[in-house]
């Protein structure tokens, strides 16, 4: 199979005076697990729509492969798709559903019933082709839809939260099982979802949007680490975020300074730090290691989380930061002062908006 | 008995604590049929005038029904007419329900409630005015006026109908449907119309009986040759009252419950 590219080249959709999608620019690559990450209403799944053609955007092109598939009806694109409720034809037995897309092309019997149980090979379901969807589990009816939207080779896939109908253990397995099925395939493939966890889990790369822009496009670990605005790093991950102040030159909170790893001047107005819980480091009295940040409060609680201990602690201006502990080993009582190391290279200082 | 009265119904109350619920249950059911039920004993009746309870049993005003090319005549007339107002109003109506739950235009609500209207203005109205257009447009005394006619009356039915039938569909599938290949009309076809059916034969009940018990319209636009059933009723009751009334009500009767039971058969059907 050859899977293709897809590029989307300034796409606006207004709805009167409300803009969905403003001058949304993205390339996907062939073979490609790229995942559109955003709050609801962030108009992530409307850029899902207008690649698959339901909805005509108000300017800008969609490519696929090298095409202009812009005003290409949905059912000349090619292109499979899997909804959040499954949508499977309640009406059709499992192995009438793979086989409808087949049914729309020109293959024989023989080859629709070789290419369905095929399908049904892929997501380990070949026993249930006689069954209704109404027979099946959450989980079946999902890897079910699955099958039907690749029976059919297409060269794309695309998915609309597909997940957020399952319990967490469930989703967490069919996460790894959706990655495997497209590793397997080399299909390129759009993933929209909310759940910036899953986002970060299965996708080659992220793009992140709100308010119908794109706030940035990385791969998983990048955004994580390196986000390029406050939204992306609030976005991805837990995170605590401190305004800093400007004096002389440096970056101070609460009076002490704070060394960005690279200078201050490059980082434009209203800077502001951005902490992940497991980058901070509990230090013993007067310790401070070489190529560290130093950030002291007191400690207000620590939680016990099964696997680790989320410590809270409370800075000199009263907002409170919290880190991530692997035990309640050196922690003092509460209320008692706390020193905490960040290293230089995790430190992360981006302009407020 | 005894024992059922004392029987916990299905949510541990015991069944003789609710028989005042199953008696008004009963009483709204016999107030329901109860006209039904007076017709058609009185309709074997071998009296001259209409009597309950008859005096004597026989099949005569059958016999005269079925000899008088008027009634027959009329009675071809309804059921052609009916039929062919669900032909048109059917579709029709499915099609307008289907525009009025996808689109997204301003306008549509404005559609919908001009789709509605026939239903908001009283009937006589209705039929006053058609009979003045009809009159211009010589359809007067036509089946194609009455069912034109007809199929005006009905389109609100079916589309209030199936509209309720597309709410608790899921739109999604048939974009699936148009994903994987099928243009939309296809899609719609075997994915959409098979799960609203259930909601599409009774828009075909509602129309059918809504043409066959039709009466203020029919009376100002239907005559001669194509009078309908229910016009040549209403005559006759106003020249005489005799039992071949009530034979005329029992076969309509007869032709209404045949086509509920059988579009409650086919939706049983199609639930499973």
């Amino acid at each position: 199979m050859t899977s293709l590219p897809i590029s989307i080249r300034s796409l606006t959709k207004a709805h009167g005076a409300l803009t969905v999608l403003d001058g949304v620019d993205l390339d996907v690559r062939s073979g490609e697990f790229m995942t559109l990450l955003g709050p609801s209403g962030s108009g992530k799944t409307t850029l899902l729509m207008v690649i698959a053609g339901f909805i005509r955007p108000s300017a800008g092109q969609v490519l696929i492969g090298d095409k202009d598939m812009t005003r290409v009806p949905p059912h000349r694109r090619d292109l499979g798709m899997v909804f959040q409720n499954y949508a499977l034809f309640p009406h059709m037995t499992v192995g009438e559903n793979v086989a409808y897309p087949l049914k729309r092309r020109s293959y024989s019997k023989a080859e629709i019933s070789d290419k369905v149980k095929a399908a049904l090979k892929i997501v380990q379901l070949e026993a249930l082709s006689e069954r209704y969807p109404s027979q099946l589990s959450g989980g079946q009816k999902q890897r079910i839809a699955l099958a039907r939207a690749v029976s059919f080779d297409p060269r794309i896939l695309l998915m609309d939260e597909p997940l957020s109908a399952l319990d967490k253990k469930l989703r967490e397995h069919m996460q790894i099982e959706i990655r495997d099925l497209h590793d397997r395939l080399g299909i390129t493939t759009i993933y929209v979802t909310h759940d910036q966890r899953e986002a970060l889990t299965m996708s080659d790369r992220i793009a992140v949007i709100n308010e119908g822009r794109i706030a940035q496009v990385d791969a998983p670990a990048a955004l994580y680490e390196k986000p390029k605005s406050l939204f992306v790093a609030d976005f991805i991950g837990d995170s605590t975020i401190l305004p800093l102040h400007r004096e002389a030159g440096r970056l101070m909170l609460n009076g002490a300074p704070i060394n960005p790893g690279c200078a201050p001047e490059a980082i434009g107005t209203a800077p502001h730090l951005v902490i992940r819980p497991e980058k901070l480091e509990l230090l013993r009295d007067g310790q401070l290691p070489a190529g560290q940040n130093l950030i002291e409060g007191s400690l207000r609680s620590a939680l016990f989380q099964g696997d680790s201990v989320l410590v809270q602690v409370e800075l000199a201006d009263g907002a409170v930061l919290s880190l991530r502990q692997p035990g309640r080993q050196n922690l003092p009582e509460p209320g008692h002062r706390i020193r905490l190391g960040l290293p230089i290279a995790d430190t992360v200082v981006l302009a407020g908006a | 008995m005894i024992r059922w009265l004392a029987s916990p119904a299905w949510d541990q109350v015991a069944h003789y604590r609710r028989l005042w619920l199953y008696a008004i249950a009963i009483l709204v059911m016999i107030i329901l049929v109860a006209p039904t039920l007076i017709v058609i004993p009185m309709s074997f009746s071998d009296s001259k005038y209409l009597t309950f309870p008859p005096t004597g049993w026989s099949l005569d005003w059958y016999r005269t029904f079925f000899q008088s090319s008027t009634w027959l005549m009329a009675t071809k007339t309804s059921l052609l007419v009916a039929v062919f107002t669900v032909l048109v109003a059917t579709p029709l109506g499915t099609l307008a329900a289907y525009a009025i739950h996808e689109s997204r235009l301003a306008a549509m609500s404005g559609v919908h409630a001009i789709l509605l209207s026939p239903m908001m203005v009283p009937v006589i109205m209705v039929a006053i005015g058609l009979y003045f257009i009809y009159a211009r447009l010589e359809l007067l005394n036509t089946k194609l006026g009455l069912v034109l006619a007809h199929a005006m009356l009905a389109i609100p039915l079916v589309v209030i109908t199936v509209l309720a039938g597309l709410k608790t569909y899921d739109m999604n599938q048939e974009r699936v449907a148009r994903s994987l290949g099928a243009p939309r009309w296809l899609a719609f076809w075997t994915v959409t119309l098979p799960q609203i059916r259930p909601a599409i034969l009774n828009a075909v009940l509602l129309s059918f009986l809504t043409s066959l018990d039709e009466v203020n319209v029919a009376l100002f636009i239907s005559g001669g040759d194509n009078s309908t059933i229910t016009r040549v009723m209403f005559n006759s009751l106003r020249d005489e009252i005799d039992p071949l009334i009530t034979v005329v009500s029992t076969c309509l009767v007869l032709v209404s419950v045949t086509i509920v039971l059988v579009v409650q058969l086919a939706n049983r059907k199609s639930h499973q």
